[in-house]
């Protein structure tokens, strides 16, 4: 996919991941997450190498990482609540009280809090991304890597998830890195990297 | 050098190299299962007061499926081969008159030997395969690698309560089964033979003692742990496709019930041997 490229996120960045299809943009998320580990190189987050033989990394451990895949990547056995709040309650170290109280706040900000006792599998797949944003949105995370749910969202949800996404990633300290995958957002990062025959390129788009 | 030793020489390494791949695979798993049972250990270490919480309420559910839900099948099965045993053990040993070692050989064999194994082999059925196909659509699903990316380790949110509810509940069944292969057996036996109440229940008495209830301790841990755990990475070891459920499913059994046979006759023989 990539071959001799370096490159260095920078705190606060913003950026669109462009490429065009199965040129593997959601890989090069993955591998942003450490999810996927590059064949020679390394990928360091905080300056910390992700290896594939160790089960944490300081920066995953304390919820630093705000993943949103395409299909949610909710837990099926557990309702949509309780995924919302279990990273609350794991990483941040909340009651199942406060966790799941919060957590129900944020479903209500984007529109699921009538869903918060279903399944992730009873939902639409629309929705359960929308679960995977609110669950990465509670967890207050420093990086948010976001690929966009198959088949799109519909003009509302479009409308609600920019909402999230301005409020929870304005702030300068927060850094984004989102897949673009056709129009989903009503106003993307004006910065991007693409990813094209192996290389890294970077700008901005005016 | 003739090209008939050649070829010779090239068909024994071969042969030889396809001998070393099932040795070297096997050698892989073991390796792979003694890094995630080393992985299980450290980060059980490393859990702090509010994830045990977490942990602690997912054990619970591990132990309610396989051991609370699996009761009634276990207690029927022991019943069964109480009584029959019984009934078997009494008809050979009636022919010689030595009726009155009846129940020490009926403890011996239930509870040192029958009563884990059984166990075992319905603990692997019922929950080791539920295991490792849940982990196996996990994995798949990309729920895995969503607790890795939201900080929550999987082998502490995944691995270690089943580990615990593993052993916890296999414990518990093996008292269970004993309990009633022991007594049902004898009720059953009891509506056709002269047997005495009191009389077996002396014998028990003095046959059952510290070292049955060391042995069902050892066994628990052992298929406690080993079980979910080969489980769990047979699961977790599928790549792309549905279609390694099936086949992750079937080897998880397979493994386990040939370390649970190994396992028992191992710990049997350096403890009665």
């Amino acid at each position: 996919m990539l071959e001799d490229a370096t490159w260095e996120l920078a705190r606060g960045a913003k950026l669109r991941v462009k490429g065009p299809s199965s040129h593997g943009t959601t890989a090069f998320l993955r591998l942003c997450a450490g999810l996927i580990h590059p064949q020679s190189g390394q990928v360091h987050l905080e300056g910390e190498p992700l290896s594939p033989y160790r089960f944490s990394h300081p920066f995953l451990d304390r919820g630093g990482l705000a993943w949103v895949p395409q299909d949610g990547g909710l837990l099926v056995n557990q309702t949509l609540l309780v995924n919302v709040a279990l990273p609350l309650r794991f990483v941040r170290g909340l009651s199942k009280v406060e966790a799941e109280k919060r957590a129900l706040e944020w479903l209500e900000r984007v529109g699921l809090s009538s869903l918060a006792q279903r399944r992730p599998h009873a939902m639409p797949p629309q929705e359960r991304w929308m679960g995977a944003l609110a669950r990465s949105a509670a967890s207050g995370a420093e990086l948010w890597l976001v690929d966009p749910p198959q088949g799109g969202l519909s003009p509302a949800l479009r409308q609600k998830t920019q909402e999230l996404l301005d409020s929870v990633t304005g702030d300068p300290t927060i850094t984004v890195l989102l897949v673009e995958d056709g129009p989903w957002l009503t106003d993307p990062p004006r910065d991007w990297i693409q990813l094209a025959e192996g290389s890294l390129s970077t700008g901005s788009t005016p | 050098m003739s090209s008939l030793e050649v070829s010779l020489d090239g068909a024994f390494w071969r042969f030889s190299a396809r001998l070393g791949v099932g040795v070297r695979r096997s050698l892989g798993r073991l390796g792979a299962i003694s890094w995630i049972l080393y992985q299980c250990f450290w980060h059980g270490l490393r859990l702090r007061w509010h994830q045990l919480g977490v942990v602690l309420e997912v054990t619970r559910t591990q132990i309610r499926f396989t051991a609370l839900d699996a009761l009634s099948l276990t207690c029927f099965t022991a019943f069964l081969m109480g009584g029959i045993t019984l009934l078997q053990v009494f008809g050979q040993l009636s022919a010689f008159g030595a009726e009155t070692y009846l129940s020490r050989l009926l403890a011996k064999l239930v509870i040192r030997e029958l009563g884990p194994l059984m166990v075992a082999i319905i603990v692997i059925g019922r929950s080791g395969t539920a295991i490792a196909a849940e982990m196996a659509s996990m994995k798949l699903s990309g729920e895995v690698d969503s607790l890795w990316a939201s900080g929550m380790n999987p082998v502490q949110y995944l691995l270690i309560p089943r580990l615990l509810g593993g052993i916890v509940s296999i414990f518990t069944l093996i008292v269970f089964f004993g309990a009633v292969a022991l007594l049902g057996g004898f009720f059953l036996a009891w509506l056709w033979l002269p047997l005495s109440w009191r009389a077996f229940l002396d014998s028990l008495g003095k046959v059952i003692g510290s070292r049955e209830l060391a042995i069902t301790l050892v066994k628990s841990m052992l298929f406690g742990t080993f079980i979910p755990l080969i489980c769990a990475y047979c699961g977790l070891r599928v790549q792309a496709s549905p279609t390694e459920i099936p086949q992750a499913v079937t080897k998880a059994a397979v493994y386990s019930l040939v370390v649970v046979l190994v396992g028992g006759a191992v710990v049997s023989v350096m403890l009665y041997g």
